[in-house]
């Protein structure tokens, strides 16, 4: 039910000024094809939301995950709705001796396998927003991410974190 | 010339002085007592032969002690037991040795009562102030005492060892001896208050070594009754005993604070374990430490024999340096707040037997040369112990001063130790009941504010320092909440901050027997996304700004297990709450 809400809410979202007009089963693709895709998708994901924080280092680093109950990667929110939908998440590596982030990657995009849209963007910062697709999140420019660097010692202060 | 005239003036005030002193001898005629305004009376002795003097018919009381032999005012000093009251001593000589004794109850028209090594009816206190050597003061003055007074004795007060119910309480009543100067201006009112002081030290003493032995049940010392414990939850008798003298080494060290207190004594009235003292009577001390070895000599001379001089590094029984002192804190040189330790100083030389009494001097590294004397007394076995309490933290030097039995100066150990005490790890506290209580209750707040400022997203975060009691408990006091803050854009976040300084108790951080609360970690929450701008995801645990603040303090933090965004219920129980801990492990050491 969650699901079928929620794609018609992106159907809806279609005729405004949402990034993504189509969906594309990403898993049907090539993996060269399918490669191409996701980094298309999170390179304009993050120079829109987050321009600051848009890294040129290539490959992007691309994981396909399921939600399921035992999952240990997905936030507790996309369990709640999403259970046993696949995703990719696509990660932004940095040159760690230029500056730190303590997501480990300078951003990360989630882009669903069925319709290859974007659901959700965090930076380096591990800040971010979801529901990306949404036209009045898109289209609001509060929902930009200002960039802050912080040098690679900080990387020694995150140390005091004991997770 | 200047010299000559100095001279004839000198010779000038010499005979005003003189004139001065035949008047009183006009006004109180031809009395014995006007001798003592000629002798070569001290600050003491002056303040004492005063007020005797103010006293109504002190003539014939004097002539009395006249009578016994020859009074020495200077050493006269106080003393005061719960059980027994309060005395003012004056010991009468014959010859080089005190044969006659005269207490001056500190009670309303009480007659001073003289004692000797033959008077057969004497009243209890007076056995106990012997049997509690409170004389050792004098001797320490190299003034001999009677052989028949140091041995008087307790007639009645002989407990033996008392099981009590099962499954092991065991009672073990001591008796408390304080004695103390006689105040330079001692009118009665300054004596009652020195009391009243000093019965507040034994309470005070006796509720902060109940936080070291929680098991140890005791009555406050009443007027009628010495200290009596109940030391529960122990295996054997033995360790009832020893649990005891710690109990009370701990309590007679805070007496001792006092810097009018010259010897502090709590006598076991219990017998021994096993093997100790025969008579049925134990008679030992807690005299800074050194007498709970008393009933275990053996056990100390082998402790001793382990022990290697500082500085010829040879043992310390066979030390070939003039005198030597070796210091030791147990069980080790880091010692936990609201823990006690043993500071241990063990003499080697071959003077070693000429050291009369050794005194134990702390200060933090912090405060080089502010020396507090912590406690001192009588070696036993070339060997020195006491119990501290450490609730002071910091980085800390011992020293030691001693006296020969030749020679009063105090002179000091060349060799130190130091030792640290630790502010405690925040997994001693970051799961305390009260913490995670008060945690609750600023989350509460945190939610319902959040909650009432749904329409703007607006959320704050709710803080508190921990404290650690000196009754080992722990306790939070809020802070100011950190400033409102709209969580209607990307990275919108709030904060907290707050100055331990602000909130730290003052007082003077070089003090062994500190009892302040301290500040042990920080606590604040984080808040809900529920009412967050729609869309609006962040991460959970400290923040960068946490962990920069918690370089020096270890902190504690309240938020979700996994990260959240706008929507998600603030109470959820697939992402429960929890206390995150980050930053230092414990507060770093700064004093
Ligand atoms: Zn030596
Ligand atoms: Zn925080």
């Amino acid at each position: 039910m969650k699901t079928l809400l929620f794609i018609a809410m992106i159907l809806m979202a279609i005729p405004g000024m949402a990034q993504q007009k189509k969906t594309v089963n990403v898993d049907s693709l090539s993996e060269k094809k399918r490669t191409e895709y996701l980094t298309k998708v999170a390179e304009k994901v993050v120079k829109h939301f987050g321009p600051g924080y848009y890294r040129k280092i290539r490959p992007l680093v691309i994981d396909k995950i399921t939600i399921t109950p035992q999952d240990t990667i997905s936030p507790p929110y996309m369990k709640r709705e999403f259970m046993g939908r696949t995703y990719y998440r696509v990660r932004f590596p940095y040159d760690e001796n230029y500056e730190f982030f303590p997501l480990g990657y300078a951003a990360e995009v989630i882009i669903w396998a069925d319709t290859g849209i974007a659901y959700s963007v965090v930076f380096g910062n591990e800040f971010g927003v979801v529901d990306i697709n949404n036209p009045k999140i898109y289209n609001d420019s509060r929902y930009i991410m200002q960039y802050e660097w912080q040098p690679p010692e900080t990387r020694e202060l995150y140390k005091l974190i004991h997770r | 010339m200047m010299r000559k005239n100095d001279v004839f003036r000198l010779g000038l005030s010499l005979c005003i002085l003189i004139a001065s002193y035949s008047c009183q001898d006009d006004e109180y005629e031809d009395n014995s007592f006007n001798k003592y305004y000629n002798a070569n009376l001290n600050m003491v002795g002056q303040a004492f032969i005063q007020n005797v003097e103010s006293t109504p018919a002190w003539e014939t009381q004097w002539a009395t002690v006249e009578k016994a032999g020859n009074p020495h005012p200077n050493e006269v000093f106080c003393v005061y037991s719960p059980s027994h009251g309060t005395f003012t001593v004056l010991p009468v000589l014959e010859g080089e040795e005190i044969t006659h004794v005269v207490f001056y109850p500190m009670t309303e028209n009480s007659e001073p009562l003289i004692i000797d090594g033959d008077t057969e009816d004497y009243p209890e206190y007076v056995r106990g102030f012997f049997q509690a050597q409170c004389y050792a003061t004098w001797e320490e003055h190299q003034l001999k005492v009677d052989r028949k007074l140091k041995t008087f004795v307790y007639n009645d007060s002989i407990v033996p060892a008392m099981r009590m119910a099962n499954p092991s309480p065991y009672f073990l009543p001591a008796d408390i001896w304080v004695s103390f100067t006689y105040y330079y201006n001692a009118t009665w009112t300054n004596l009652y208050v020195c009391r009243a002081e000093i019965g507040k030290h034994v309470e005070n003493g006796l509720i902060i070594a109940k936080r070291s032995f929680p098991n140890v049940l005791f009555d406050f010392p009443g007027t009628t009754h010495n200290v009596d414990l109940i030391v529960q939850n122990v295996a054997t008798y033995e360790i009832a005993s020893e649990t005891a003298i710690k109990f009370l080494d701990i309590a007679m060290n805070h007496v001792r604070t006092l810097n009018y207190v010259q010897r502090v004594w709590a006598v076991y009235c219990w017998t021994p374990p096993s093997g100790g003292a025969s008579g049925g009577y134990y008679g030992g001390f807690s005299n800074g430490g050194s007498g709970k070895d008393s009933g275990k000599g053996d056990d100390l001379a082998s402790e001793y024999e382990e022990r290697f001089c500082p500085v010829c590094h040879k043992r310390m029984s066979e030390c070939t340096c003039a005198i030597s002192f070796r210091i030791e804190v147990s069980p080790n040189n880091e010692v936990e707040l609201a823990k006690h330790y043993d500071i241990s100083v063990y003499i080697g030389g071959e003077m070693r037997s000429e050291v009369a009494n050794v005194f134990i001097e702390m200060t933090k590294t912090k405060y080089p040369n502010h020396w507090v004397r912590i406690g001192g007394g009588q070696p036993l076995h070339y060997t020195y112990k006491q119990t501290m309490m450490a609730f002071n933290p910091g980085e800390w030097v011992v020293q030691v001063g001693f006296q020969l039995k030749s020679d009063p100066t105090i002179g000091y150990s060349t060799s130190t130790t130091k030792f640290k005490v630790l502010y405690p790890h925040v997994d001693d506290f970051k799961n305390d009941p009260i913490v995670v209580s008060f945690f609750e209750d600023l989350w509460t707040k945190c939610v319902s504010f959040a909650e009432s400022h749904q329409s703007t997203h607006e959320v704050r975060e709710f803080g508190a320092f921990v404290f650690l009691n000196p009754d080992g408990s722990y306790s939070c006091t809020e802070v100011e909440p950190g400033p409102i803050v709209a969580l209607d854009h990307a990275g919108a976040h709030g904060t907290i901050s707050a100055s331990t300084g602000d909130y730290e108790y003052p007082s003077y951080w070089n003090d062994p027997f500190r009892q302040k609360p301290l500040i042990v970690g920080t606590m604040h929450t984080h808040y809900p996304a529920t009412w967050a701008a729609e869309g609006i995801h962040f991460p959970v645990g400290p923040s960068k700004k946490d962990i920069e603040f918690a370089q020096k303090i270890p902190g504690l933090v309240y938020d979700y297990t996994n990260k959240i965004k706008a929507g998600d219920a603030a109470d959820n129980p697939e992402n429960p709450l929890k206390i995150w801990d980050y930053g230092v492990k414990r507060r770093v050491l700064e004093d």
